[in-house]
Formats: C-alpha cells, structure tokens, sequence
C-alpha cells in the first residue's frame, strides 16, 4: 500500500478511531497517546498492508491491542469496561456504516448552529474548552447532574436533528440493523 | 450483525435516556469502579445500548472536532502529504501554500501550515488567510508552536494549557507532518475560557519565601494555570500536575502557564523532571524557551531579560523566542540547541541563541537545589573540587616556604578555609581539563578541571598538602571524627606499589625527640595498593589496621572512591566512570574499639605527645608513597554517608541509581 493512500485512510478513519480507544481509555489525553501510538505504527507497517478494508481491520485492531496496553502500562484503576464487554463492542464498531455516518459531519454542523445559546455554551465549555464534571459544572455554575442531564438531552436532540435532516434531504430509508 | 448499523439513528430513536446520560458521565470519567462494572454488565446483555455508547462516542468526536476548529480550520492531512508528496522541495513554501490553497482556499477560515525543513531542525509554522475578494494571500509566521526535531525525536512546543511534548519516532517527511498535524489538532486557537481554570500545580515546600499574593504560602496550595507569583525572597517549591518539580528562588517572577510549562520573567529556578508523564516540561522566558527532555535544569533571567541556562542531567532544548519567516528559507536564524550536562548557553532577549564555549561553572553552582538543606552541609570539613586550578600549568606554589601563609594551589569548596598547598615549583601537579565527568550529581555542581600528580614529561613527586596542625588547630583533626566518609575520584597511572592518595600524618614527641608515630605517621591513609584501594588506621596502642579492597582499578578510567567509617564498620564504594552503580564492599564488619580512639592527642604512652601535622594528596609527607594520578573532587566528611548522599550517586530517575551492587557484580581487569 502508498503512503498517502494509508495516512488517507488513517485520516478518514481518526473520528472513528478516536472514539473506539476513547471507550476503552475514557482519558482524553491517554485516548490522543493511544491514537499517535496508531498512527506511528501505521508508518512503520504500511507497507506490507493490503487493500483498504484490509488497513481499517489493522486500524481497528492496533487501536484495540495498544488501548489495552495503555490501560495496563497506567496501572489504572478498573475504570474501563471489561473484556468480555469490549468483544460485544467490537461488533458494533466493525458494522458501522461509515458512509452515512461520514455524510452526517456537515448536518452536524448545520444542527450545531440551530442550538439554543445556554446549550451552545455547555458545548464549548466541554469540548472546546475540554472541561468535565465538576470544572464543567462550576464554569456553569450549576449542578454537575444538571449539567450532565442538559448534555444528555442536547446530544440526543443532535442525534435526532442529523437523523430528521437526514430523511429530508436524501430520503434514506432508515437502516435495518 | 452483518448489516452496517448506524448508531446515530439508535440514538435518535432511543427513549432510554437514563442510559445516555450514562454513556456520558463513563465517557468522562465520572463513574468510580463499581458503576463502571454495573455499566459494563449491562452493556454486555443490551446491544441497543452498545450502539448508543458508540453513538455518543463518536458524535462527541465529531463536536470535539468542529468546536476545537471552528474559528481556524485545521490543515487535513491527507492535503498535506498529497500537496507535497513524499519528495518535497525543501523551503518552498511558497508552493506548498499555493498548493494547499488551490484545495482549501475557500471558506473563510485561516489554514495552517507546519513545515519542516530539511534536515528537519528548523521548523516554519505559518498562517495563511486567504483574501476573501481573491486578492493575494497573506501569510504570516505564528509565533505560538514549533515542532523541533532532536536526534529522531519530535518535540512538539506547545503553548496551551495542554502542555507537554510528544514523541514520534523519525520516520521521515511523512511522520513528522503527521506528528505536526495531530499536535495541531488541539493545538492552536484554543481560547481562553471565561472560567475558573484548572489547577496545574501544587505548592510542596517553602523555605522562607514571601510572595505577592493574598495568600499564605502552604504547601498544598493549588495554583492555576495563568497564576502568577512575584517572590520577594525565600525558596518555593512547586510540583506541576504532570510531575516536574520547580524550584524558584526569590527574587523572581514566575507564571504558571499551564500543566506542564512555566513562565520564568526575572530570577532563578531549576527544574527536575524525573517522570516521563513530564517530558516536555518547558520553561519559557522573555527570550526564550526551553524545552525538556527528562533533565535537570537551571534558568536565570537577568534585569535585560536575558536568559541563561545550565544543564545538570538528561537533555534540555534552547529555542529561542524568535520566529522563522514566512515563505523564507531557513538561513540565518537561530537554531535550537540541545544541551547536555555540563554545558551552559544563554539567549538575548530578542532570542539569540549562543553556547558558551566554556561551560559557565559560576551560573551553574548557584543554583539551589533543595529547600532545606544548606548548598554545603556542615558536615563537609574540606571539599576540594580542582576547579580553581589553572589548566596546563603547574599549581600555585610555595617557593619553598612554609604553608601557613603561602599561595593557595587549591581551594577549599567547603567554607572552612582547608585550602591546600604545594611546596615549591618542582612539587605542584599540573591542573588538567581529563575530568571524571562534567557534573558531579550530588550536589549538582558542574565540574571543569582536575589535577595530574606527575611530571609532564617525567615522573616526579607531587602533592598537596593542608595547614600543619603544629600551626593552627584546624576543622580538618581528626579527633572530631569518629566517623567519617572519604571521597575522591581518581584516574591512576599506574597500578604496582602503594600509593597513598590521602592521608593524615602525625609526629611524636618524646623526651624532648620528635620523631614518625608508625606507618610514617599516618593515622589514616587512604590508599592503592597495587591498584587496589586500602585504608590503614593506626590506633591508639600503636597497631596498624590495613584493609583492602577486592576489586582492582584501571588506569584507562575514573574511578569514583568513597571510604565510609561507620560506628563500627568500614566500608568502600567504587564506581568506575561510565558504570551506573557502585560497587560496594564491606571492609570491616566490627572495627575495633580502640581505633576510634586512634587520633587522640593526648600524650599517652607509648609514643608521647602527638603533634599532628597536615593531610596530604598523592603522597606523604616524606616524600613517600608517591602516587601519580589524576584525582578531582575530593571531600572529607565529618559523617557516615550513605550511598544517597555521595557525591557521584546518579540523580536521574534511574531507581537504581541509589542502589549498590555487591562486588562481585563488576569483573576486574
């Protein structure tokens, strides 16, 4: 396989990959590490990885092996998921359908700018500003509960937005699973 | 399962928002142990909660993704590696702007540009903002982040909170751009944000310090990252979230910049980052910034914002604050320097970067390094470091006079004026630049020059001696030392004979003769006896004790030697240059009770009155025992030491490095 074609499909994949070790991780900075790790492998092995779907398997796989060393070298506290739990994950994340989901980043965008102004806020504290529950919750100054109520409702009505614009615009039928 | 599922519509769909929420709180790590198991036993019996977990993971990717770029677009990578290809023109980055442009020059955002030049040691990071009437591109280097590359290892500076370096293997063109386009990710435009923010670290000692904040100084005081501090006086220690501890003496003004980074604008601190969580610890200053690589570290600021550094461990990275331009080359600027132990550089104020070609030992010895123990112990009778010596010519010498008021050939690095004498012209060892190794770890004290006890073309005997003690009574007698440490390092020239390296010597006086007590008077001597360390104590009765070593010393190398009397033992360290670990050996298990007694100068039979006279290095007194070799750092302490506390124990992280090994551990020649 070419170089770019890999650091392409690396590239395409880095969402999907990001949130794959972040499940297992949880840490952000230990999730950004693990990914680094993946990618400085990549370069090394590229060469000698078939076709595409063939490197997203590598992808997936080294994400997993280097998350699960990560949580071992930390020492971590048993905060992730187990193991068993991790293989039921797997499956969902090798059957994602990365067309439509790669097609809803600009729908997200749109459903982001339709937010309401306290709900656009949250968003930035917590992702632009990357902070989490009890910082989150005083940059608020509100309730940590709260706060995580109003995330859970704003990430669902994101979900249902991308989902409804969705429908409208390509008139997909909803998918089987 | 073979369907592709699409997590986003089970999401939408979902009515178990309870569940949501929890992916939530597990994402950000909020749940302690148990709710993480209880989470996890109920994803494994519920697939539509799997799909919502992995729907809320990745759609907090994609919000991460938007808000972090949504003032500044990112540059895609695979528009970098597809715009230059694997074999780019070095320094065009004209090209590549115009390149990257042609695909991204829409839209309204800036793109940004990490390039790194070849050989990949300079590095432009520039902005490019497209005009939005399809004028010309402005372009314009950004002065907040460089990517520096060091033997294969990328260090990514950062200026955000985020801190911290990271590391990429070298594996060409291609990785460093990825290594530059992954820091860029979380790297620029993050704003400040209008909250309380996060504490970066910790106050963990004081030592008479007084700051300009409100504040009692405590340890346990959190700081936040931007917290600032002007030190009147004192010395404040603090430990970051990341595990680098600084140690700023006042007066100085310092800034925490974030979790991993400093801002030093006048005064002295040092810096130790012994944990890998840490590298990458950086220090900026008004000139400059300095980047760790696992280190010790010392920075000044002077009143013309002038920055000069001193490296005691590890490697530290020298920027300097200066920016190459936009759409040049890479000729003309001020490069990185990376510093090893021993060396010192300084940057101006406007960022250029020199080394100083002898390394400035006076920076570097100031520094302190602790906030409770004194820069020399008092427990340091006599520390004779060789660095005042002049190097290629012979010590300052006596002319044949008597010592007590004469030129100093070495001096006393302890504070109690033991310095150390020569006789005439014929007698002074030469100060030489071989040294045992350019920093001595435990006291951090750099190191420049030794001295040679032979002839420059022929043998010769020379030495040093202190004060007679017919002349004064001196720190040095032994009589306050029941117990004691002798170090020194040594470079022999040749192994055969006995050679006293140091040792103090007595005269008796009795019926009016004075005369040698035994062994040439010397109570205790430190020696190499066929290139094996002995030590001879005489005691009280007269007996001679010689001990001797087991391991046999080279003469292609520096040994480090340290004796230590304990109450009743004897013990012997050596660790030969370049080997991690000392070798130790216990000499004596049960000393004998009468050799404490040994130096008393009492006028006890047999041998009268004692008249002590001075120590001697690399010979005695009667011009015996000669013993030709390079010696440097030589201190004789008041105290048993342990191995900790000697002056060549490592102070890196190595958890070894206070650790000894037996000595069969280490093969003699």
């Amino acid at each position: 396989m070419e170089k770019s074609a890999a650091i392409r499909t690396l590239l395409t994949e880095q969402p999907r990959l990001l949130a794959y070790i972040r499940t297992m991780v949880v840490d952000p900075a230990l999730t950004d590490e693990v990914f680094q790790e993946v990618a400085v492998l990549l370069l090394d092995k590229y060469e000698g990885l078939g076709d595409d779907p063939h490197l997203r398997g590598w992808l997936m796989i080294t994400a997993k092996n280097l998350s699960l060393k990560a949580i071992r070298d930390r020492a971590r506290r048993p905060m992730a998921l187990d193991e068993q739990t991790l293989e039921a994950m797997d499956t969902h994340w090798q059957h994602l359908d990365r067309d439509a989901l790669d097609d809803r980043l600009e729908s997200l965008r749109i459903c982001l700018a339709h937010l309401t102004d306290y709900a656009r806020r949250i968003l930035q504290l917590r992702y632009r500003n990357g902070l989490m529950g009890d910082e989150l919750a005083a940059a608020l100054n509100r309730k940590k509960q709260t706060v995580y109520t109003a995330l859970t409702r704003i990430h669902k009505a994101l979900a249902e937005c991308i989902e409804h614009r969705e429908q409208a615009v390509f008139r997909r039928s909803p998918t089987q699973g | 399962m073979s369907v592709p599922t699409d997590p986003i519509q089970a999401l939408a769909q979902t009515d178990d928002l309870a569940f949501v929420g929890e992916a939530m709180r597990y994402l950000d790590g909020l749940m302690d142990a148990d709710e993480v198991a209880a989470f996890s036993a109920s994803l494994r019996e519920d697939a539509a909660r799997r799909e919502i977990l992995v729907a809320v993971a990745y759609l907090q990717q994609h919000i991460s993704r938007l808000e972090q770029t949504a003032d500044e677009r990112s540059l895609p990578l695979s528009t970098a590696a597809h715009a230059i290809g694997d074999d780019p023109e070095p320094g065009d980055t004209d090209g590549l702007l115009d390149a990257l442009l042609a695909e991204h020059g829409e839209g309204d955002g800036a793109l940004k540009l990490v390039e790194l030049n070849e050989p990949p040691h300079a590095v432009s990071v520039t902005r490019a903002t497209p005009a939005p009437d399809g004028g010309p591109t402005t372009a314009r280097p950004d002065e907040r982040g460089a990517i520096i590359d060091f033997a294969g290892l990328y260090i990514a500076r950062k200026d955000t909170a985020s801190g911290g370096g990271i590391k990429v293997k070298h594996l060409g063109w291609a990785a460093a751009l990825m290594a530059a386009a992954f820091v860029g990710w979380n790297w620029f435009n993050r704003p400040t944000p209008p909250v309380e923010l996060p504490v970066v670290a910790t106050v963990t000692g004081q030592n008479g310090a007084a700051w300009d904040r409100p504040d009692v100084i405590r340890v346990g005081t959190a700081l936040r990252q931007d917290d600032a501090f002007t030190l009147e006086h004192g010395l404040l220690e603090i430990r970051t979230q990341r595990g680098a501890t600084v140690l700023a003496e006042g007066p100085c003004e310092v800034q925490l910049v974030g979790d991993n980074r400093v801002r030093l604008t006048r005064g002295k601190l040092v810096a130790r980052v012994p944990d890998a969580r840490a590298h990458g610890f950086a220090v900026d200053t008004p000139g400059a910034q300095l980047i760790d690589l696992g280190t010790e570290f010392g920075v000044a600021v002077d009143g013309r914002s002038a920055t000069r550094t001193a490296v005691f461990d590890g490697k530290v990275v020298l920027a300097g604050a200066a920016q190459p331009k936009a759409g040049g080359t890479s000729s003309g600027q001020t490069r990185p320097l990376e510093l090893t132990p021993g060396r010192t550089a300084q940057a101006s104020s406007s960022g250029r970067i020199t080394e100083d070609a002898v390394p400035s030992a006076k920076l570097a010895n100031s520094f302190r390094w602790s906030i409770d123990e004194p820069a020399m112990p008092d427990y340091v009778l006599a520390y004779w470091r060789f660095d005042d010596v002049p190097v290629g010519q012979r010590l300052a010498h006596q002319d044949g006079r008597d010592a007590d008021r004469g030129r100093i050939a070495a001096r006393d690095s302890s504070g109690r004026n033991n310095h150390l004498y020569t006789y005439d012209e014929d007698f002074a060892p030469w100060g030489v630049d071989d040294i045992p190794g350019p920093v001595v770890p435990g006291p951090r004290l750099f190191n420049t020059a030794s001295i040679r006890t032979y002839g420059q073309t022929a043998g010769g005997f020379k030495n040093l001696y202190t004060r007679g003690g017919i002349h004064d009574t001196s720190a040095l007698e032994l009589a306050e030392m029941d117990r004691w440490t002798v170090e020194l390092s040594v470079k022999p020239k040749r192994l055969t004979g006995t050679q006293s390296l140091l040792a103090k010597q007595y005269l008796s006086e009795h019926d009016g003769t004075v005369d040698w007590l035994p062994n040439h008077g010397c109570v205790l001597a430190i020696q190499l006896i066929d290139g094996f360390i002995g030590v001879e104590m005489l005691d009280d009765d007269g007996r001679l004790h010689t001990y001797t070593g087991k391991r046999r010393l080279s003469t292609d190398r520096w040994h480090h030697v340290a004796v230590v009397r304990g109450d009743d033992t004897l013990d012997v360290y050596v660790r030969p240059e370049g080997q991690p670990l000392f070798i130790h050996e216990r000499l004596a298990a049960s000393l004998p009770a009468a050799s404490l007694r040994l130096l008393d100068a009492s006028n006890a039979p047999p041998f009268g009155r004692r008249l002590p006279l001075e120590w001697n290095l690399g010979g005695l007194a009667d011009t015996t025992q000669h013993a030709p070799a390079m010696l440097d750092e030589v201190r004789i302490c008041r105290t048993a030491l342990p191995v900790d506390r000697l002056l060549f124990t490592p102070r890196s992280s190595d958890p070894l490095a206070a650790a000894v090994m037996p000595s069969d551990g280490w093969g003699s020649d």
